[in-house]
């Protein structure tokens, strides 16, 4: 933590503060997002899927536009493209804007590999800032800028994209403002006004970690404060009191492979640190983890109040190193709440689930009160207080995105469907079919519409 | 000059010589640009890191401040008002000072001037080209799409005639420092003169032509550039931080700009006085 910064800023600030008449500007309060920002409140930074603003269809939707885009896809992440949404306009990964009223195209941007992330509202300006990072997008050569000089950081850009667009009049901020910080970042989450990256300093050759924790402010690009990391996270969430990573494992039919897995000797560690302090969580840690100050849980899967839910490391050691296990892991009791085997309630054949890429256990959507899981051939929802199971149909599903009246799925057998569920019960309310040549990427909720993210296409449903 | 007069510049060198004011008051700007950083980051907005900047854009006719950052016109689009209004008076109050400090080492310099500061309408009038001049790349940029030094090196003529960036850089340098020269003496005569912005520039490409200055004047240009922009490079090496290469820096070379301006306003003042 940069204790120095925080002094000078302390003094310094403290005057500048009074020249602005008493800082009432320096609220350190985050505006409110609208129903049809997304990713949702608190930008989903512990990746629940679940977003609790607006009213997207639960009875037989209609298509209300259908627009062409430019979709990028990252080679870790071919499932899933980027699709963020601000001010009542859908970015896409492949940097063309669209109306969310119309579905009319407002603008292509020039900032063709960089992967709009998030978006954030802002203290200081008017319409957010639209959050990238350095990770490169498996774009056709024809879609590559001839140019790009812009070097690896997270940078914030103007969400206001017209037809002349191009990476350096949008750039708001570089990380690290006033002075720029290279960087390769790894994950990036955005949590109330902070984004919370872990990333490597490429120019920092005396340090003695290999990864970096950071907190940077939405606004201006300024690092609130930098913590090391002993190696660097898989993945990243967040929730108001807690920063959850998990170490060394990686999902089978991603890019890395169990054998990747095998060789990481940190596979399955978990970490949690204070939200406010960037200090452990953990107490009472077993000899052999005080060093890292992790617990050998598993795959962390989201995090929500304060659980972690997290597929439990296999006792047996053997790839993919998870069993079917979902915990919830209370994380200021330091145990877990409970355990669910979901073997128990669908068809597993788990060897030739693997041969196919697939681990037996999909997505995860975490509300409030539920927790909603695709698994093996089923499509199950938990009570978060006891792991009790609620409801359970048979939907083979490999994405989910909920909200208090609906849970939306697509399924890819016996044919590729978009669903809509009863929450409550998991009746089927409506399905559709967009054909089987298409891929249906990751649902989104935008107010009242029910955004499906096609390939190269974005169609817009909403109740008749 | 009267021997009243030669008094009075006496008892003020004994209280407070030039030298010590233009010392103080060099330092005191590298604290304000410090303030200032501060400033643009409690009400959370960016600055632009220009730490790799060009001496293309180290070019200057007043004193500045080293500048390892700068507003740029992305970071003011769409701020909320009260946050702009914020903005702009703390991004301009380097500048003023700079505009201070000067205009009071040149005035308590001039042999034939009496107290410590300038007649406030002079200050006015000098402020006022200051905060044109440092609020004119922004207003540019806005207007043009694009900031004034990219504008140039992506002219489409250049572009045309397949001149790289870099090449118009050393093509158009000089006959940029040529055009700043020509204006160097006029903030020192709108001060020790009292003559308005437009009358100084004419007054200043008059007497720097006839005192056959044109060459020195630019090459102070050139050189006062160059120093500007190699100035972190030492600080950056010894490892003083981007404090001390912005204090040290700025009181530095502030000092050498705002007394070169007056050795040449000097030479000029003298001819012209010659000549007549």
């Amino acid at each position: 933590m940069d204790s120095d910064g925080v002094s000078r800023r302390a003094v310094l600030g403290g005057v500048v503060a009074a020249m602005a008449g008493g800082g009432c500007l320096a609220t350190g309060k985050s505006p409110k997002p609208r129903a049809s920002d997304w990713p949702q409140q608190g930008y989903d930074a512990g990746g629940t899927s679940f977003k609790s603003d607006g009213s997207p269809p639960t009875a037989e939707p209609e298509v209300v536009w259908n627009t062409q885009v430019s979709m990028a896809y990252r080679p870790h992440y071919l499932r899933f493209p980027h699709v963020v949404i601000g001010n009542g306009t859908v970015y896409t990964s492949g940097g063309t804007a669209v109306s969310l009223d119309s579905g009319t195209v407002q603008g292509q941007t020039g900032c063709y590999n960089r992967c709009f992330k998030a978006f954030a509202r802002t203290e200081s300006y008017t319409n957010g800032v639209l959050i990238a990072d350095d990770e490169p997008l498996g774009l056709p050569d024809s879609k590559k800028p001839s140019v790009e000089s812009l070097t690896d950081s997270i940078r914030g850009f103007r969400p206001d994209i017209d037809s002349t667009s191009d990476c350096t009049r949008l750039t708001r901020w570089t990380a690290g403002s006033p002075t720029d910080i290279e960087m390769d970042v790894e994950r990036l989450r955005v949590s109330n006004g902070e984004i919370i990256a872990t990333a490597e300093l490429p120019d920092e050759g005396e340090r003695d970690t290999s990864a970096l924790l950071m907190g940077i402010d939405t606004d201006d690009g300024a690092v609130n404060w930098r913590t090391s990391l002993w190696t660097e996270p898989f993945d990243l969430y967040v929730d108001a009191d807690y920063i959850y990573m998990h170490f060394g494992m990686q999902m089978v039919g991603d890019e890395m492979s169990a054998d990747d897995n095998a060789h990481n000797p940190y596979r399955g560690l978990v970490t949690v640190l204070d939200r406010e302090t960037r200090d452990p969580v953990y107490q009472d840690l077993p000899e052999e983890s005080r060093s890292i100050k992790s617990l050998r849980l598993g795959l962390l899967r989201g995090a929500r109040d304060g659980i972690a839910y997290v597929l439990e490391f296999d006792p047996l050691d053997k790839p993919p190193y998870y069993a079917p296990i979902l915990v919830a892991f209370d994380v200021a009791a330091g145990e877990p709440r409970w355990r669910v085997d979901l073997t128990e309630h669908a068809t597993y054949d788990r060897d030739e689930l693997l041969n196919n890429g697939y681990s037996g256990v999909g997505p995860v959507a975490i509300g409030p009160d539920k927790i909603y899981a695709s698994f093996g051939d089923k499509l199950g929802a938990f009570s978060t207080t006891d792991g009790s199971l609620q409801w359970l149909r048979k939907l083979y599903s490999w994405n989910l995105t909920a909200t208090p009246d609906a849970l939306y799925s697509t399924s890819w057998y016996p044919e590729k469907r978009v669903s809509c569920s009863d929450p409550e019960t998991g009746e089927t309310l409506w399905s559709r079919s967009f054909g089987e040549d298409v891929e249906v990427h990751k649902l989104i909720v935008a107010d009242s519409k029910l955004l499906v993210p096609l390939d190269s296409q974005i169609v817009a449903l909403e109740e008749q | 000059m009267t021997t009243v007069d030669t008094e009075q510049t006496n008892w003020r060198d004994s209280i407070l010589p030039p030298w010590i004011v233009l010392g103080v008051g060099s330092t005191l700007v590298g604290g304000l640009v410090l303030l200032m950083v501060e400033g643009f980051e409690t009400i959370a907005v960016p600055l632009d890191d220009v730490s790799r900047h060009s001496i293309f854009g180290s070019i200057s006719l007043l004193p500045q401040w080293v500048d390892p950052v700068t507003l740029s016109l992305e970071a003011l689009v769409n701020l909320r008002l009260s946050v702009l209004v914020l903005a702009v008076s703390i991004w301009l109050l380097p500048g003023m000072m700079v505009g201070l400090v000067a205009g009071i080492y040149w005035w308590i310099s001039g042999s034939d001037t009496s107290g410590f500061v300038p007649p406030v309408p002079r200050l006015g009038w000098l402020m006022g080209v200051i905060c044109v001049l440092s609020l004119a790349p922004l207003g540019f940029n806005y207007v043009v799409g694009t900031d004034p030094i990219w504008f140039l090196k992506e002219f489409y003529l250049f572009e045309y005639l397949g001149i790289g960036p870099g090449a118009v850089e050393l093509l158009c340098i000089l006959p940029i420092a040529l055009i700043v020269g020509q204006l160097f003496v006029a903030p020192v005569t709108m001060i020790l003169d009292g003559r308005r912005p437009i009358a100084a520039i004419q007054w200043s490409i008059r007497s720097i032509y006839g005192a056959g200055a044109m060459e020195l004047a630019t090459i102070l240009v050139l050189s006062l550039a160059f120093g500007w922009y190699i100035v972190p490079v030492p600080f950056d090496v010894i490892k003083v931080g981007f404090e001390g290469t912005v204090l040290a820096g700025t009181a530095v070379m502030g000092a050498a700009h705002t007394v070169a301006m007056l050795l040449l306003y000097n030479i000029v003042d003298d001819d012209q006085t010659a000549a007549s």
